[in-house]
């Protein structure tokens, strides 16, 4: 058994909510990035071309996130 | 959140229904079950089209096809004046909030606009939100259900059980948690191996920092990265030297002039020999930052292996022409349009196996070729064993020596990817030899500095070693500086990994969550989607089971119980109608578990492979136990048939509140296509136009259309008994038959004593108007001589036939206005008065 579990008497969203907020419990600066940057892949498109080219779209976005987090803790 | 009904739907122009500025106008009751009933090509699959296109945006029965087909000319009717489509939706929230009116309209091109005349800021969103899985449900979609393979039929039961946004989110940390894609995208192997690249650099300046430091000085630093405190010793200890100090006047180890001090040094010193242990000391340092690093044999070992997984991945592979080839193939799979993977779609031969995996896998193949180029791409980028034999070949100190040179033909055939493993081993081997000879000269040279600082003066042997060693220290300072802070890389990996550790946890979590959640959800729906199932096909014998394997999307139908044998499959074992009952089962239980923003279902022949015993047991679980009113949180159902015995069935359920039915009449998809009460209207106001017009051959068929509407509506109405063959057969829907229907049902009900009606309204009935129309009409239209008859004839008959009705209808003021009601039945009033 996961130590996380989705609830079925809540709602999908509400179950994402939650699992989120789980997420910032365990790194909130990674987290953020996350929730700030999900709709990136959303809808999940049908065609593998598509969904890698929203994976990268992603995952530089990421990359800009991680490279301003270490320019805001020098600063 | 709020709930929407469906409370209304106009629809012009569209598919079948041409209605050309006089719209086909359906109401739905939001506490009844609503049944809309209609023969064959009358615009039923039209309405379910509409409803479908207005909240969804598509048919997707049409996008599915062909697209030389050119399915998109087709919405629009063929025959509507302005090829446009019109689709006016009136939603009614639970919340007692007002009512939404959204429109729909479709131009010739193919231009969709959603309006909201009720003023709601977001009707696109609106709609999108209506237009769950669940709203729409038709034999077609659950046919396919069953029919899926079980791993498209368990995204669609996620689907169904609201539960598809959680795989899509599975699905999506699944990819970015992937270590192959987070290579791919974050270059997390190259900034690796940039970084150990670094730090040994690093690490052999700092080598080369202390040592000169410890050769001046005779002490080591005390702390190796403090530069300016090394860089004030060294420079203190040169200037105790008394022919050194004018060189380091306000000035240090950095800023010095090194040739003008070697030119003091020669000039005390009055010979060559000073000159030659000068070159003595630069060749050996020279061939000191030469010498092989530890991990070269690993940077080589490491190297060899991508150049193999290239050449497998390359063996593997067929040529460009192939790779344009699986691609083209590919997408053409990926498209709707290409339904089953296991037929070839160059030749359309029938596979064994799923044509997608096998493509998938070709090109699989290319794409390992590639990652491998880049990966070989960077590892030759930060490998120092290249470039040490580059500088070994092209070293001074070397050149007198006797030796192939292989470095540019090694780097020619990196940059043509020509590169092999025989090649690293070739160039490794060379290396070797190199190194024998670096080691040897290195040693000569070692000899013969000791016998020239033999033939020197001390002092100044020590003072040009001082000085050789100084000027070794600023190059490496100098080195230093200019190299990329590995404390930055360092910094950005950290980073990186710390995303990685984070997202491989979020998929983690999040996969095994999602899994245990349809496993419970699949197990809490179970009791309920099994007694649906039992009261559709009312047999003990047969239990449905669903299997929902743990980690996997998977969804297997079985039967629990098949007449005593246990996990048994049920897609091979049941019938059709039994499938299909697992299905509906399924898809109803998926309405009252998940309720969805859209608070209405529309069943469109749901009911086409059950004969007319579980017809009625579906029909009779659907008002008993899914809709409203009998279950107060379940759908509002709005039932499209076709059905002319399911037909009876809504008829017999429509006099109640808790049914509304309404039957679609007219001649799509040219004409108008209404319901009986637009009909009616529709009919006796087009016959009017027409005789005030004095175009009494129009008139005609619409006064006899509209006589046998009216005809009946008094059986329907009054609840007439009428034989099984004028109940069943359209044909025997004749006005003469209708009308001896109902004259035997008053004879009948006068002998009981039992007719409710008015003595004058029998005799209005018996010997005024039924003769006259019989006489007027009836007989000359049957005859095709109705058109000797004038205009004003024709009005008046249009009027005897309103009387007719109004015989079988009472003054009811129970509302407290007054209002002429239809009697309930032939012996009673539909109310109290």
């Amino acid at each position: 058994m996961s130590a996380f579990k989705f609830d079925i008497n809540m709602t999908v969203d509400e179950n994402i909510e939650l699992f989120f907020t789980l997420m910032k419990l365990i790194d909130k600066e990674m987290a953020d990035l996350l929730i700030s940057n999900i709709d990136k892949m959303t809808p999940l498109p049908d065609q593998q071309r598509h969904r890698t080219t929203a994976r990268v779209s992603f995952n530089k976005a990421i990359l800009e996130g991680l490279e301003n987090l270490i320019k805001s803790k020098k600063a | 959140m709020s709930r929407y009904f469906l409370v209304k739907i106009k629809i012009e122009g569209f598919r079948g229904i041409n209605n050309a500025n006089k719209p086909l106008e359906l109401k739905f009751k939001t506490d009844a079950v609503n049944s809309v009933f209609a023969a064959n090509a009358l615009g039923k699959s039209s309405v379910f089209e509409a409803l479908t296109y207005a909240i969804k945006g598509c048919i997707p029965k049409l996008d599915e096809l062909p697209a030389a087909d050119r399915s998109a000319d087709y919405y629009c009717n063929l025959f509507h004046c302005d090829r446009k489509s019109f689709i006016e939706l009136i939603f009614r929230p639970d919340d007692s909030s007002p009512d939404v009116v959204i429109t729909v309209e479709r131009k010739p091109d193919g231009t969709r606009r959603v309006n909201s005349p009720s003023g709601h800021t977001d009707p696109s969103k609106f709609l999108e939100k209506l237009g769950s899985e669940l709203s729409f449900l038709d034999h077609k979609t659950f046919q396919k259900f069953i029919e899926d393979s079980p791993l498209k039929r368990g995204r669609s039961f996620s689907t169904l059980l609201g539960s598809s946004q959680l795989s899509e989110y599975r699905q999506i940390l699944n990819s970015l948690s992937n270590a192959g894609n987070i290579n791919t995208d974050f270059k997390l192997n190259i900034l690796e191996t940039k970084y150990d690249s670094l730090i040994r650099q690093e690490q052999a300046i700092r080598d080369r920092i202390n040592q000169n430091f410890n050769k001046i000085t005779g002490n080591q630093p005390k702390d190796e990265s403090d530069h300016k405190t090394i860089i004030q010793d060294s420079t203190n200890t040169l200037n105790n030297e008394q022919l050194l100090k004018p060189f380091f006047k306000d000035k240090d180890i950095i800023s010095a002039d090194y040739d003008q001090i070697r030119a003091a040094i020669k000039k005390a010193e009055g010979s060559d020999e000073r000159q030659k242990l000068t070159n003595v000391i630069r060749s050996i340092s020279e061939l000191d930052k030469l010498g092989s690093t530890e991990n070269e044999g690993q940077q080589q070992f490491q190297l060899k292996t991508k150049l193999n997984d290239r050449a497998t991945a390359l063996e593997k592979t067929r040529g460009t022409l192939f790779k344009r080839l699986y691609q083209a193939v590919q997408e053409v799979l990926e498209t709707d349009e290409w339904e089953d993977p296991c037929i070839c779609p160059a030749c359309n031969s029938k596979l064994r196996s799923s044509l997608s995996e096998t493509i998938e896998e070709n090109l699989k193949q290319y794409d390992n070729v590639k990652q491998a180029e880049i990966d070989i791409e960077s590892l030759w980028g930060v490998a120092t064993w290249p470039t040490r034999l580059q500088k070994l070949e092209n070293s001074n100190v070397l050149g007198d020596k006797d030796f192939e040179k292989q470095y540019l033909d090694l780097l020619e055939k990196f940059r043509n990817k020509k590169i092999t493993t025989d090649d690293v081993d070739n160039a490794a081997a060379h290396l070797i030899k190199l190194e024998g000879i670096r080691t040897e000269t290195l040693s000569e040279l070692k000899k013969n500095k000791a016998t020239i600082e033999e033939s020197l003066p001390a002092s100044l042997v020590t003072l040009t070693q001082q000085v050789e060693y100084a000027d070794q220290l600023k190059a490496a300072i100098e080195e230093y500086r200019n190299l990329t802070p590995a404390i930055k890389l360092s910094e950005r990996i950290g980073i990186i990994k710390r995303w990685k550790s984070f997202i491989e946890k979020a998929s983690s979590l999040f996969s095994q969550a999602e899994s245990e959640y349809v496993i419970d959800k699949t197990a809490s729906i179970e009791t309920l989607y099994r007694g649906l199932y039992s009261k559709i096909t009312k047999n003990p014998e047969i239990i449905p089971k669903l299997i929902k394997a743990e980690g996997s999307e998977d969804l297997h139908l079985k039967l629990e119980n098949f007449y005593g044998i246990g996990d048994v499959a049920a897609t091979t074992l049941l019938s059709e109608s039994y499938r299909n009952a697992f299905a509906i089962s399924l898809y109803l239980c998926a309405v009252l578990n998940d309720k969805p923003t859209a608070q209405f279902m529309v069943l469109d022949d749901i009911t086409s492979s059950f004969d007319a015993g579980h017809q009625y047991a579906m029909m009779e679980m659907l008002r008993n136990d899914i809709a409203r009113p009998s279950n107060p949180d379940g759908p509002q159902l709005i039932i499209l048939s076709h059905d002319g015995l399911l037909e009876k069935y809504f008829d017999t359920l429509s006099g109640s509140s808790s049914w509304h039915h309404q039957r679609l009449l007219g001649l799509p998809p040219k004409g108008y296509v209404l319901t009986q009460a637009q009909e009616s209207n529709h009919l006796r106001n087009e016959a009017e136009k027409c005789l005030n017009d004095g175009n009494t051959h129009g008139a005609e068929p619409l006064i006899r259309q509209y006589l046998e509407y009216k005809i009946l509506e008094i059986i329907r109405k009054v609840m007439i008994p009428v034989s099984l063959d004028f109940s069943m057969r359209d044909d025997r829907k004749m006005v003469k038959n209708g009308l001896d229907a109902i004259k035997t049902a008053m004879d009948l009900h006068k002998a009981a004593n039992r007719l409710i009606l008015e003595p004058s309204q029998v005799s209005d009935f018996d010997n005024i108007h039924v003769p006259a129309l019989v006489a007027n009409w009836v007989n000359h239209y049957a005859t095709c001589s109705a058109s000797s008859l004038s205009p004003y004839v024709l009005m008046g008959i249009l009027e005897t036939i309103d009387i007719v009705s109004d015989c079988f209808k009472y003054d009811c003021s129970c509302t407290g206005t007054l209002k002429r009601r239809f009697y309930r039945n032939l012996s009673k009033k539909d109310c109290g008065c």
